[in-house]
């Protein structure tokens, strides 16, 4: 980066805000820039996010019937079968986060990431700094307080289906190395106002089966590094098709499976609940899609927010190729533009992410459309970036916005963009 | 048969086999406090807790949060009786290595 007055101002801005990533890695991050909106614009890309979270909500105690060999099917590892059944409290999920292309008032979903979206920290919070500099209004303010209110009424909801007679043990965890992610979770711990500790996932302790040692019997829990039982873990960032890997260094035992077990026989209630991990998926939307051409499940209503919302999305892309149609190849499970692929109606590559971290994740096929570009200022001068922007939901609720800009694959190096309402 | 047929023909299954044509499932307020004597419990939007509003309860007034209920909303927000259940205890029974998998950066 360079040093110059814009830099040292950009500096002095992010300063302000606590605990905050600027720089990623060594790289620009969050911009001294803003995209302006009139108010409307930011309430249609609510309105939106609230009727497409409405079609997840239906689907989800839909697939909670399936059959294992169908869920297989929509790319879920077989060692979550019985942890997605879980229906553990009310909501499905707490954060969630809809990513949308936004043409003017043409809004078309990208992809849910109900599970374990970040971003939080950026649209929440530093968002509010940023207009402060610019002299715009906030479209995200107030938003934390529903943050608190719906983290509060989970935490609740958890305690009151553990019915026990004492206060629980809150613990929020992250891997602490990575800035993002803790610094995320952090903000999350914050917005909760409740006691509750943090533990970076390295220092948390398991009980897999219960042992008896000097005539105590240990019960299968998940502790802290001081050895308190966890009743409530909240694990914003870390992906549960992770987590199925995770082993003890030692016996080589698979640990995370282990704590989704805890999870199953209700000896530990997390958050994001399961059901968030059943809606992240991106081949949910390809069942969604199946459902709406057969025009089964849905009201007339319904299917016409997935006519005006959805893009048709497959398991293979023969439809796209049939109607010379470009589409995008991404796995159903991955994260960040990586392992994604577009392709030309003819079925020929035209744009690919170096990042193969996901080829063994089900592909799913989406009509591809193009992100709006626009100038941003960086440090190092103008660029010209694709604008992806994701609408929180929080418990079915729209909340704060933000925009990624970057290449015509939103990846890691994209930016945060701030927004603002244009008076 | 194409990968999205296979799995349609599953899930049409599915919603023809439970019927689901109705509304998604509504989510509501954690449920009321028990073994209190109190017959109205309102939720505090704000502390995100109920509180008691039966005023012929000697509860009246008093917020539940978590297990504990607190004489006021003052008294709420002053709490730090948090209960500690710790374990001394230290044994090769425990087990790590949660979060080895990958490290970090995966949240979306």
């Amino acid at each position: 980066m360079i040093n110059s007055p814009f830099s040292k101002i950009r500096e002095r801005v992010y300063k302000d805000i606590p605990y905050f990533y600027p720089d990623l890695e060594g790289e620009e991050y969050a911009l001294l820039d803003i995209h302006c909106q009139p108010e409307d614009y930011w309430e249609q890309i609510r309105t939106a996010a609230t009727e497409v979270g409405s079609i997840f909500t239906k689907v989800a105690p839909l697939l909670r019937t399936l059959e294992d060999a169908t869920l297989l099917q929509l790319g879920f590892p077989a060692e979550t079968l019985s942890y997605i059944k879980v229906k553990s409290i009310p909501q499905e999920y707490i954060i969630g986060r809809l990513d949308f292309i936004v043409h003017d008032s043409t809004i078309k979903l990208l992809e849910f990431n109900s599970d374990t979206p970040t971003f939080i920290k950026e649209t929440f919070q530093a968002n509010s700094f940023l207009c402060n500099y610019f002299g715009l209004k906030n479209p995200n303010e107030g938003n934390e307080h529903l943050l608190h209110i719906e983290m509060r009424k989970a935490v609740a909801a958890c305690w009151t289906k553990g019915n026990k007679n004492r206060t629980p043990k809150i613990v929020f965890t992250s891997h602490a190395d990575h800035i993002e992610d803790k610094w995320t979770t952090r903000f999350l711990q914050e917005q909760l106002q409740l006691p509750s500790e943090y533990v970076s996932l390295s220092e948390l302790k398991i009980i897999t089966e219960s042992f008896t040692e000097d005539g105590v019997t240990h019960e299968p829990g998940l502790f802290t590094p001081s050895f308190e039982r966890i009743d409530i873990l909240y694990r914003q960032t870390y992906p549960i098709e992770h987590l199925v890997d995770d082993e003890d260094p030692e016996s080589g035992e698979h640990v995370g499976r282990a704590l989704m077990k805890l999870v199953e026989q209700d000896q530990l209630m997390i958050l994001n609940p399961p059901s968030a991990f059943l809606l992240q998926s991106k081949a949910i939307q390809a069942l969604i899609w199946g459902l709406h051409e057969e025009e089964e499940f849905f009201t007339k209503d319904e299917h016409d927010i997935i006519h005006r919302y959805f893009l048709p999305t497959y398991l293979e892309p023969d439809t796209f190729i049939h109607k010379n149609q470009s589409y995008v190849k991404k796995p159903c499970f991955g994260r960040e533009g990586d392992t994604v692929e577009i392709f030309n109606g003819f079925g020929e590559k035209t744009n690919e992410e170096p990042m193969k971290t996901y080829t063994d994740s089900l592909p799913v096929y989406q009509l591809y459309q193009t992100l709006p570009k626009r100038t941003i200022t960086t440090t190092v001068g103008e660029k010209h970036v694709h604008l992806m922007v994701g609408c929180f939901l929080i418990n079915k609720r729209a909340s704060a916005i933000g925009i990624r800009a970057g290449g015509e694959i939103t990846n890691n190096e994209s930016y945060f963009l701030p927004v603002g309402i244009q008076i | 048969m194409g990968k999205t047929k296979q799995l349609m023909t599953g899930v049409v299954t599915s919603v023809l086999a439970i019927g689901m044509t109705g509304c998604g499932q509504d989510q509501t307020l954690p449920a009321e406090p028990t073994g209190y004597e109190c017959d109205d419990w309102e939720w505090d939007d704000e502390e995100g807790t109920y509180f008691c509003d039966d005023q012929r309860s000697s509860h009246f007034g008093s917020y539940f949060l978590l297990g504990s209920l607190f004489s006021s909303k003052s008294a709420l927000r002053n709490s730090s009786g948090y209960s500690k259940h710790k374990s001394s205890y230290q044994s090769s029974g425990y087990k790590s290595g949660i979060g080895s998998g990958t490290k970090g950066g995966f949240g979306g």
